[in-house]
């Protein structure tokens, strides 16, 4: 197991560990102390499990994100490489134009429609803002998925002789590019997931109060700049987490 | 070659002036008069307000020579039937329309100038000259267009469907869209009117960092393939700083820095850093893993250095950066929104925040369809200029 992978899931352990195991809260806006030593949160909450929540629901969020975006690629993209030409061609199109949509001002259009707007924020719920995220990011590796299944010399040939393409055969002859487009997808779906969110976090305040993420604490720490504490630990737990992501990405590459 | 090297760099010239003339702001009244138990304000929203830099116009209503009224622009109603001015003041953009026009400059003069220096340095130092051919143009051209146009149509669908949803009929919401008037926005002035003034802004942000972030990530990635010393080993893990530390983190941290130091009125130069900063070693190291080795039998042929690195070499991140240049010029827009609205810099970023924040869905459909016009447009030319200055692209 490479170091990387060993240190992301210590890690989350931690992570996960003192989000259930709540440490005494004090006084809000405590700097760092021998009694809280990552200072406290605007709710007096200790910042130790503040960040701790951000970090589960960050992932949790990439987590969803990467699953729903890394189905509907490997699906789609599969359905698109083994169909005859014209279809093929079709799928393509839809493809090409979900990537071209412009992904952020389209989020933040939805996000307002479905939302609630409170004057300095977008309160929009956190499972919903996760579907419209996966649901406009998977083109672009169903693309690739389509245009690999495609490129197969069997298929290709089958597809050219068959009058209709058996499926288990098709699904046999596809497996393995499935299996290793699904783990080469899957992080930086996820990766994509937390990226996106944090543009709606950060240009509109898109986020919701009961699933606090890294980009909420980040955010709000940029209206508290005396309170150096609430930004620069996010800042480093996010810096850490995104590394770590991209880092095992490219191992398994 | 050198003339279009000049001309590429008179465009970067002309487009960062225009946007620059575009951000001009000056004193502006409009002016009615009525008589009558209320008075009307005039008709205002059509004028470039500078609402993001200025705020919004303000009404002023004089009876008999007398102020009687200054504040939010309403009616305002009398005791009694008299003669009254209706005065609307505030700052504008006058020249806020020639915003697009820059943008598209920039980015045409950045390309154009990557290209052409490429060229300018390979007839330098290979002695070779360069020739536009014409095979293949008219079908690549053909397809690029075919792809803006259903490209445009899908957005056009989805911002359509958008204004069903807020409760106007297909009719409306196509005779908006075709005459591109999408009402007021916030402040009650015109949405074309509030996004041509926040793109002068987002121009010139835009143009600086984007010509670096361009011409210094491709000197370092060359510079980096030469030598494979320090640079190399920076770029190479610039792509994990570059995420980490994404535009947004570090204009907070910069926010952070102005504080401690004092600096409560962050300017221009801190969202340049926070946009330049990341992106050039994102770009930088795409391109560095994305250039082809020199094949060996080429190495082999016994050409000197200068050869390999500026036919071969060259050639190929030209290729690398042609195909990519309007991908990045996509996500540096999208970094910027974020990095705006941290520092209130007053461009589109900040114009979605504020209309966000306060519920304005026609500035957001009017940002939403703009946003993706210029995306597409911005792709289309870049294409379409690469593929007519190197057929390797048609392909």
């Amino acid at each position: 197991m490479p170091k990387s992978m060993i240190f992301f899931i210590i890690f989350i352990i931690l992570s996960i560990f003192f989000y259930f195991f709540i440490l005494p809260s004090g006084k809000p806006l405590q700097p760092p102390s021998l009694e809280y030593p990552l200072g406290t949160y605007l709710n007096g909450n200790n910042m130790i499990n503040t960040n701790a929540d951000a970090i589960v629901n960050t992932l949790i969020f990439g987590f969803i994100v990467g699953i729903i975006e890394t189905t509907l690629a490997l699906s789609f993209g599969y359905f698109s490489g083994i169909s005859k030409r014209n279809i093929e061609i079709f799928m393509a199109r839809v493809m090409d134009g979900v990537t071209a949509l412009p992904r952020i001002p389209l989020l933040l259009a939805i996000a307002l429609i479905y939302g609630t707007p409170t004057g300095n924020s977008l309160i929009s719920n956190f499972f919903f803002v996760i579907l419209i995220v996966a649901l406009t990011g998977w083109s672009n590796y169903a693309r690739q998925v389509s245009k690999t299944i495609s490129e197969n010399k069997i298929i290709t040939i089958s597809k050219e002789l068959l009058p209709k393409f058996p499926f288990y055969l098709s699904l046999s002859l596809s497996s393995t590019s499935l299996k290793i487009f699904g783990k080469k997808i899957i992080i930086p779906a996820m990766v994509d997931g937390i990226s996106t969110y944090t543009a709606m976090g950060v240009i509109a305040g898109v986020g919701d109060p009961s699933f606090p993420t890294l980009t909420t604490l980040l955010t709000t720490s940029s209206k508290l700049l005396p309170d150096w504490w609430l930004f620069l630990i996010p800042a480093l737990l996010r810096a850490v987490l995104v590394v770590s992501l991209l880092y095992i990405a490219d191992k398994v590459k | 070659m050198r003339i279009l090297v000049w001309f590429s760099l008179f465009l970067l010239v002309l487009g960062i002036l225009i946007s620059w003339i575009s951000t001009i702001t000056q004193e502006f009244s409009v002016m009615d008069y009525g008589y009558g138990k209320i008075a009307f304000p005039p008709k205002y929203s059509q004028y470039y307000w500078s609402v993001l830099v200025a705020g919004p116009p303000r009404g002023e209503v004089i009876v008999n020579g007398t102020v009687i009224y200054k504040g939010i622009i309403e009616e305002v109603q009398f005791q009694k039937n008299q003669f009254y001015v209706y005065a609307v003041n505030g700052k504008i953009q006058p020249y806020a329309d020639l915003s697009p026009l820059g943008l598209l400059l920039i980015l045409l003069g950045t390309g154009l100038g990557l290209r052409s220096t490429a060229l300018a340095l390979q007839e330098k130092y290979v002695k070779e000259s360069f020739e536009i051919e014409g095979k293949g143009l008219t079908t690549y051209l053909a397809k690029r267009s075919g792809n803006l146009i259903s490209s445009l149509i899908v957005i056009l669908i989805i911002t359509i469907l958008i204004e069903i949803k807020s409760g106007f009929t297909v009719i409306k919401a196509v005779q908006h869209l075709l005459t591109f008037n999408l009402g007021n926005g916030i402040y009650g002035v015109s949405v074309d009117s509030l996004l041509l003034t926040s793109l002068s802004f987002t121009d010139l942000l835009t143009g600086v960092s984007f010509i670096l972030t361009v011409y210094l990530s491709t000197f370092l990635t060359l510079r980096a393939y030469s030598s494979k010393g320090y640079i190399y080993f920076i770029i190479s893990r610039w792509k994990y700083i570059g995420n980490a530390l994404s535009s947004w983190v570090i204009g907070i941290g910069l926010l952070y820095l102005g504080n401690f130091l004092s600096y409560h009125h962050p300017n221009f130069i801190f969202p340049v850093i926070s946009l330049f900063f990341p992106y050039i070693g994102i770009f930088a190291n795409k391109m560095l893993f994305s250039i082809q080795t020199i094949p060996r039998e080429v190495i082999a042929k016994g050409l000197t250095r200068e050869i390999l690195m500026y036919k071969h070499v060259m050639g190929n991140l030209m290729l690398v950066t042609l195909s990519t240049i309007s991908a990045a010029f996509v996500e540096m827009l999208i970094a910027e929104f974020l990095v705006e609205s941290i520092f209130g810099w007053p461009g589109l970023g900040t114009l979605a925040r504020i209309s966000v924040d306060s519920g304005n869905m026609r500035t957001i459909e009017g940002i939403l369809l703009f946003y993706s016009t210029l995306v597409l447009m911005s792709n289309a030319i870049s294409d379409m200029v690469y593929g007519f200055l190197d057929p390797r692209v048609r392909k």
